[in-house]
């Protein structure tokens, strides 16, 4: 499987034209990044795609730690879901789990970490400060 | 070719469209995708699936709910129930069926012109006839002018003629209908004036209320109509001649088609091969009633004892009241007594005896018996010397319904008649109510409006025919408005009237006139069938003398049935 490839920054998103984004598991990691970062309800097709993460964040909910680590977390399962439900019926590699912790927030700045688990066995993990 | 503008006619703004049907449709498209392009991920976060094929789904999706607003409009039945995106293309789509609403506004009804000469005239077809503000023409189904022959004239098939009849005090009438625009109410017995005048031409009377016709009809009455009409609306098929007759004649109240092979279908027995063309009989009834008294010289037979002569009614009459000697009013005539019609058919190959009953074709012949009085066997009735003979006058009052000569005119026009199918037109038969008795209950201390129930009965009842039938609930249901608390039985007495005539006279038969005691002795008796209950008013009867020589050709069934109610037949008993 293939698809464009997005660059993520922390100046946002963009298409890289270069190459193409192969693999079946890497391109449900990309589906589920934009997924993480899409404001829940956005998409008036699938209303249940996207996460509460970015809408807390804005709206000054992550007041510590604990709450990022909380949001994150539910940002992680409504993802997890929404991928389960929207994959192909025939796919091979699937992602059987995703953990998306948070680490820091400092100076406005939520760095969080996600690992994806792949149905093989496969994992990806990555650093993401948002 | 015209190319629709769909975007603009059919195509929903993007808000109209469910974000369900968006959904769905997506997931049909990336199904799709996926199977041709497997290795593409369009999923929903994918670049392709967010940027690419969602817009495209709802692009897509509203491609299709205008495609599905395209077929709705062709679909008739959603035109019907007024659901309809594009009016210009569903009239122009509908006018491929023939069907606008210039036609059905017409109104119509029947006029007598009343002449003083019995000749030959000729109505222009250009004449107009006018009562106040309304204008009329002649409704004719053939080419050419109207021809008005003399009484007893020969006329050519195919052509738009009558005969006058003698309506007595040197009048000679004739019942022709109009068809037009009404703007005021046109009553029976309002008089019209003409363009085209005939000097010997004394009136032209309105014979009923005239029909204002249908009111401008909506798309949505149009597609109703096209649906009843589209398969057919000729002749040629059951449903179609049905439609054929309630396109033509919207204030008809009974029509039906009885086709080869039906029960109430006589005119097919006459060729056992089976060989001949298509038979089908139009039955058709209008509300409308024309109470005609026809003043009628009968030669009288010294040998016999006999009056006797042809009936020339001015239309087609369904029932007889009464008949009287003009000159000896008191003596009492009653038929089957001292008085017997005899039905000849014209076309005896075409609708043979009974067959040819309540339809151009039938011939009537009508013999009274001398009265004489017990004493001393004197004659009752004067006698008049004429020419012929002697004569004795006699007075007979029909009743007739004054749009049927007009239907068979049009179902039997040469434009009209399919080929193959042989087509005869005629009244329903009637099953004449003697009794027609509703037993009721009533609640203490309340009362029933009899006369409210009996206008309503009345109206149901009184020729209710075919697509319609008799059901004991609606007069349970007029007696209930009328305040009664229960209907514990309708008792009801009533006989088959095969024909106006009681006697039928096969094709080997003499004339009444040269030879009377022939004539009687080859006429044969109509069966007498009674009904006694409303449940039998669904009758079907088919003459149980086919066959042999007795055999008179009756048949009758729901489809070619009506009933006939009196007010004085009609009444009540509270139990």
């Amino acid at each position: 499987m293939k698809t464009l490839k997005i660059t993520f920054s922390k100046n946002g998103a963009s298409f890289d034209l270069g190459a193409p984004l192969y693999g079946e598991f890497e391109c449900s990691i990309q589906n589920a990044l934009v997924n993480i970062a899409t404001l829940q309800g956005s998409d008036s097709v699938f209303p249940e795609k996207g996460t509460t993460l970015y809408k807390s964040a804005l709206n000054g909910s992550l007041i510590d730690l604990n709450a990022a680590r909380h949001a994150a977390n539910f940002a992680a399962l409504d993802t997890f879901l929404f991928l389960r439900d929207t994959d192909y019926l025939n796919a091979v590699e699937r992602i059987a789990n995703i953990e998306l912790r948070a680490l820091s927030i400092a100076q406005g700045v939520l760095t969080v970490e996600t690992v994806f688990t792949s149905s093989t066995g496969r994992v990806s993990g990555t650093l993401t400060p948002i | 070719m015209e190319i629709p503008d769909l975007l603009t006619l059919y195509f929903p703004s993007y808000s109209e469209i469910p974000a369900a049907q968006v959904r769905t449709t997506r997931q049909r498209l990336e199904a799709l995708q996926h199977a041709a392009f497997p290795d593409i991920d369009y999923r929903p976060g994918s670049p392709l699936g967010d940027l690419g094929l969602t817009p495209f789904a709802y692009l897509f999706a509203g491609v299709e709910t205008a495609v599905g607003r395209f077929m709705s409009d062709l679909d008739l039945l959603n035109v019907s129930r007024n659901e309809i995106y594009n009016c210009e293309y569903v009239r122009r789509y509908l006018g491929n069926f023939a069907v606008t609403d210039r036609d059905t506004l017409q109104s119509s009804g029947v006029v007598r012109f009343t002449f003083v000469e019995d000749k030959d005239y000729v109505l222009d077809r250009r004449a107009r006839y006018q009562f106040d503000a309304s204008i009329f023409n002649l409704r004719m189904a053939n080419p050419g002018h109207f021809l008005i022959r003399p009484v007893g004239a020969a006329l050519v098939a195919g052509t738009n003629a009558r005969n006058l009849v003698d309506i007595g005090g040197g009048l000679y009438g004739v019942d022709i209908p109009l068809i037009g625009i009404m703007t005021t109410a046109v009553l029976a017995g309002a008089a019209a004036t003409t363009d085209y005048p005939i000097t010997e031409l004394a009136s032209v009377v309105a014979l009923m209320d005239f029909d204002f016709g249908l009111p401008p009809a909506s798309l949505a009455v149009l597609a109703e109509k096209t649906r009843r009409t589209f398969y057919s609306a000729t002749p040629s098929s059951r449903g179609g001649a049905v439609r054929f007759l309630t396109k033509e004649f919207p204030e008809l109240t009974g029509a039906s088609a009885v086709t080869s092979g039906d029960t109430e279908m006589m005119r097919d027995t006459i060729n056992p091969l089976g060989l001949s063309s298509g038979k089908l009989d139009l039955y058709a009834s209008s509300a409308a009633t024309v109470v005609d008294t026809l003043q009628v010289p009968l030669i009288y037979n010294v040998a016999a004892g006999v009056f006797v002569g042809k009936i020339l009614p001015t239309s087609i009459p369904y029932k007889l009241d009464s008949i009287k000697a003009t000159g000896a009013p008191n003596v009492i005539l009653t038929m089957g007594v001292n008085v017997n019609i005899y039905s000849r058919s014209k076309n005896p190959v075409k609708a043979p005896m009974a067959s040819c009953a309540y339809s151009n074709l039938e011939e009537l012949w009508v013999v009274v018996n001398m009265p004489t009085n017990p004493a001393n066997g004197d004659p009752l009735i004067p006698l008049e010397n004429v020419s012929a003979g002697q004569v004795g006058n006699f007075a007979l009052q029909f009743r007739q319904d004054p749009q049927l000569p007009a239907v068979i005119d049009a179902t039997e026009a040469q434009g009209v008649m399919p080929s193959g199918v042989d087509i005869l037109t005629r009244g329903f038969i009637p099953i004449v109510f003697t009794q027609f008795l509703v037993s009721y209950q009533r609640r203490h201390g309340t009362a029933v409006n009899l006369e409210a129930a009996r206008q309503e009965i009345l109206a149901y009842v009184n020729k209710l025919a075919s697509p319609s039938s008799y059901s004991d609930t609606r007069i349970a249901d007029s007696m209930f408005a009328a305040g009664a608390s229960d209907v514990t039985g309708i008792t009801i007495q009533a006989r088959v009237q095969w024909s106006i005539a009681n006697r039928f006279l096969p094709v080997s038969a003499p004339s009444l006139l040269s030879n009377y005691s022939g004539a009687v002795a080859a006429a044969k008796t109509a069966q007498d069938i009674t009904i006694a209950n409303t449940k039998d008013l669904k009758i079907t009867f088919v003459d149980t003398d086919m066959g042999t020589p007795a055999a008179c050709f009756e048949s009758i069934g729901i489809r070619n049935a009506i009933l006939l109610l009196d007010v004085e037949n009609l009444a009540f008993s509270e139990t």
